[in-house]
């Protein structure tokens, strides 16, 4: 049977005397308890497809409605930016997939230069995008950019406010309404305005719809930043705990698990870049 | 009794797997498949660039070129996330029921959006015509 080429079975009265420390008593082998893991974390993994997923779903009936809306809106997203990031991510998920490999080798070096190299990564990462956002919360408040924010320099020539809330001004690039694009940071007219009127039919002169894409494309790049946040949370305690020397070639299913984490993340940018930052 | 099932457990495991490390793929693939991810990037940026000096909009209409743009995207998009899943996910490897889980994600994802683009087109989305009622 099989017995005659498996060592005997382990006995689970004397603890750990077959295994090491890592296997846990109800799993009957290291396998089928990193097999448990792994399936858990895809289960957790689904959940958070959906719940990107019903962002996606607002997105999809959105531009499916106001096609224009859309291509004028994306023209104000900084796509050179938004492509650094992309190629940053995708960097990161080679070095993840790297530190998986090192740990499944047994290699603590290079385990903890790539986790290293995606902290520092995933921080680069949060760094642009921060500065994609302050260039928006710059131009609401009259500065040309955010450096010009901070130090008082440089004014937007236009008025402008792409962050979405009663200030929000799309500019008017048709001449018509551009004296209605002016007139709306006053308080009062735009609080006049009815909340119906927001996702309304498309009234040609109505700005609101704009609003729509601003709206959608803060709220999913603000959630997928939080999941980098969680993702560096995550890659720096398997970077701790590398550095302990917890992880052998039997035992790296943290290092597995955390780097799925990660990737998801990934994939969830490769859809928001194009479908934010490459609209015509 | 304890022993029988570690016995069947074993015997269960000693199959295709047990001769070389779970799960595992190469560092060759892995730089392989790096190098496919960023050719797929530069492709679709490319594509954004390329579309609109084409003159689509002048064979297919504005919106012809909109859904052409979209569908080349979203095919690039998706061969992303297939290489990302496969092979640095390692679903290629993995376990039927953990392939199954991952499939799942997808075909839930299919499923709402069909439901919900159904439900509007059968109130005659998009509302160009006026407020859905």
């Amino acid at each position: 049977m099989a017995t005659t080429t498996q060592p005997a079975a382990p006995a689970h009265g004397d603890a750990h005397a077959q295994h090491g420390p890592e296997l846990r008593h109800h799993f009957e082998t290291a396998r089928q308890q990193k097999e448990a893991a792994t399936l858990g974390m895809w289960v957790f993994l689904v959940t958070e497809v959906m719940l990107f997923g019903g962002i996606f779903m607002a997105y999809i009936v959105y531009r499916w409605a106001f096609p224009e809306i859309w291509a004028e809106s994306a023209k104000h997203l900084n796509t050179p930016l938004g492509t650094v990031n992309t190629v940053v991510l995708l960097v990161s998920s080679l070095t993840v997939a790297l530190a998986v490999n090192a740990a499944e080798e047994g290699r603590r070096r290079t385990l903890l230069t790539m986790l290293g190299i995606t902290i520092v990564l995933g921080f680069a990462f949060l760094g642009i995008k921060a500065y994609e956002y302050s260039e928006k919360f710059a131009h609401c408040s009259g500065y040309a950019n955010p450096l010009a924010w901070a130090t008082g320099g440089a004014a937007l020539g236009e008025t402008e406010c792409l962050v979405p809330g009663r200030a929000f001004v799309f500019p008017e690039e048709h001449g018509g309404a551009a004296g209605e694009a002016a007139a709306a940071p006053t308080e009062g007219a735009v609080q006049a305005e009815p909340i119906g009127n927001v996702i309304g039919a498309a009234v040609p002169t109505q700005k609101t719809p704009h609003q729509l894409f601003f709206f959608l494309y803060f709220v999913a790049t603000a959630l997928h930043a939080v999941h980098m946040l969680i993702g560096l949370t995550i890659v720096s305690t398997l970077t701790f705990l590398a550095w302990r020397g917890l992880f052998t070639p039997v035992y790296y299913t943290p290092v597995e698990i955390g780097g799925l984490y990660w990737h998801l993340i990934d994939i969830v940018w490769v859809f928001l870049f194009p479908l934010f930052y490459l609209v015509h | 009794m304890a022993t029988t099932s570690d016995n069947s457990a074993q015997g269960h495991a000693a199959g295709a797997h047990d001769d070389h490390p779970y799960g595992h793929i190469g560092r060759p693939t892995y730089y392989k498949i790096f190098g496919a991810l960023m050719g797929l990037m530069i492709l679709t940026v490319l594509a954004w660039y390329v579309e609109p000096l084409l003159g689509l909009d002048r064979l297919v209409g504005e919106n012809g070129a909109r859904v052409i743009g979209i569908t080349v995207a979203m095919a690039i998009a998706i061969a992303k996330t297939a290489l990302i899943v496969l092979f640095f996910m390692h679903i290629k490897v993995s376990e039927r029921v953990t392939q199954l889980y991952a499939a799942a994600a997808f075909v839930g994802l299919a499923i709402m959006v069909i439901i919900i683009m159904g439900d509007y087109f059968a109130r005659g989305w998009p509302p160009q015509l006026g407020p859905l009622t």
